[in-house]
């Protein structure tokens, strides 16, 4: 339905806007409480790839376009939001705790190693001066994905049928 | 009774699993994302972009204004914010007082020297725009930030930026036409020629060193420095002023046998609580 990719598209453009004006001024370990990654993942694993791709694209555009940083930021976050929503269909199981978890934790992992890969591959083929993209400490950030992704959890399991088993009797 | 009892099966909430994308569909994702690459690299992506910084730009604003403030609730708790709200009268004290200091020194330099060669900010023909952060990427060795002040508003590549003391901050490392990215002095990359104030000469570079510090290098060993000497820019940039202070001498490096000295200094400008710059422009003639 098109009306909900515009909400979804809507709100990966406001979590977008909050991880590059809001976000980045809370000091310390606050400064891992991020919205676009999070919001990605979950969109990944608990709604469909559709969603997580809008979501992923509409707040990428938003980062690539006022961070000062270079990281494409859009290209990552799709590749995390295909990545994330294939584990967590065919590998993980997207019903239990602990794979939402594992899906959250695999999510930061994946990202990091990308934004590994464009700093190493913008260095070798660039000589501009460009500016990294700055990431917080990895228990600060794997604590606030880990208390998201069971938030969320917990939001899909209380709201939805989602994980209620069918009954029949004979 | 007997029998069974047949109840209507609720439909399952076994999630389907959705069909791979076909090979058709992953190529031409690949070819789109191709073509936008080379888009991209051929500048024709710049419009949009700039187009979408304009759009966004007001909200962004609003939102970095709120996350300021949030920021600085965060960061104290109700006794250390006393404490450091009597640090920061102090600061701003001794900011005003250095800023005094070095135009005093010029003040006197300039009565040594002909007075016709010397130059002030007021009337070196430089005028200044004042740009809010909009963003910010301030890391152990990366420190930059984002203003809402471009192309439009007269603003180059390697202008200086201030404080509203007077303290540099930086310089303007890449331009949109709303928007521009300013590398601050503590940031890895960062070269500033500068010079001890009152030589009114340059005498080295400013290197950022990460971590809210830099370095004063290449130094000549003539040249005096010691502890808390002031460090300002020496003006030999095209579109840096000179006598713009950067920051306060902590310790002295030197050896007899080696040609440079070095010098770790601390940036007077707050280049972690940034919020409102000025970009020094030069004036059109």
């Amino acid at each position: 339905m098109w009306s909900r990719r515009i909400i979804v598209a809507l709100l990966g453009i406001l979590v977008g806007i909050i991880d590059v004006a809001v976000s980045v001024w809370f000091p310390g370990p606050w400064a891992a409480v991020r919205s676009v990654l999070p919001f990605v993942i979950v969109l990944a694993v608990f709604s469909s790839r559709e969603r997580a791709v809008t979501a992923a694209i509409a707040a990428g555009l938003v980062i690539d376009v006022l961070v000062p940083s270079f990281g494409l930021v859009t290209l990552r976050l799709t590749m995390v939001a295909f990545v994330i929503h294939a584990l967590a269909q065919r590998f993980f199981s997207n019903r239990s705790l602990p794979g939402s978890f594992a899906l959250g934790v695999a999510g930061i992992l994946i990202d990091r190693a990308l934004v590994f890969g464009v700093t190493t591959l913008a260095g070798a083929w660039t000589s501009r001066t460009f500016v990294t993209e700055v990431r917080v400490g990895w228990f600060a950030e794997t604590v606030w994905m880990t208390a998201v992704m069971a938030l969320s959890f917990f939001g899909v399991a209380a709201l939805t049928r989602r994980f209620l088993p069918p009954v029949t009797r004979r | 009774m007997t029998g069974s009892m047949i109840l209507p099966s609720r439909p399952s909430r076994r999630p389907v699993v959705p069909p791979p994308m076909s090979r058709r569909t992953w190529m031409i994702a690949a070819l789109g994302g191709f073509a936008l690459l080379l888009l991209a690299l051929a500048g024709f992506v710049r419009p949009v972009r700039e187009g979408l910084r304009a759009v966004l730009l007001p909200v962004v604003r609003l939102a970095s204004s709120g996350g300021a403030a949030l920021g600085r609730v965060l960061r104290l708790d109700p006794d250390a914010r006393e404490a450091n709200e009597r640090v920061t009268e102090v600061e701003a004290r001794l900011q005003s007082l250095t800023v005094d200091y070095v135009r005093l020194r010029a003040l006197e330099e300039e009565n040594r020297s002909l007075r016709a060669q010397a130059k002030f900010l007021g009337e070196s023909g430089f005028a200044s725009v004042g740009a809010r952060v909009i963003s910010r990427s301030v890391g152990f060795d990366t420190a930059a930030v984002t203003i809402d002040r471009g192309a439009k508003d007269g603003v180059e590549v390697g202008q200086a930026v201030v404080t509203d003391e007077g303290l540099l901050a930086g310089k303007v490392l890449t331009l949109g036409e709303r928007t521009a990215v300013v590398l601050l002095v503590s940031d890895a990359r960062s070269r500033v020629a500068a010079a001890p104030a009152g030589t009114n000469r340059l005498s080295g570079v400013v290197e950022g060193s990460g971590n809210g510090t830099a370095r004063f290098t290449l130094v000549p060993q003539a040249i005096p420095l010691k502890e808390n000497d002031v460090i300002v820019t020496a003006g030999t940039e095209e579109k840096v002023p000179a006598n713009l202070v950067i920051g306060l001498v902590n310790t002295v490096d030197s050896h007899p046998t080696d040609p440079f000295k070095t010098a770790p200094i601390e940036p007077l400008a707050p280049l972690d609580r940034l919020e409102l710059v000025s970009v020094i422009i030069p004036k059109k003639e």
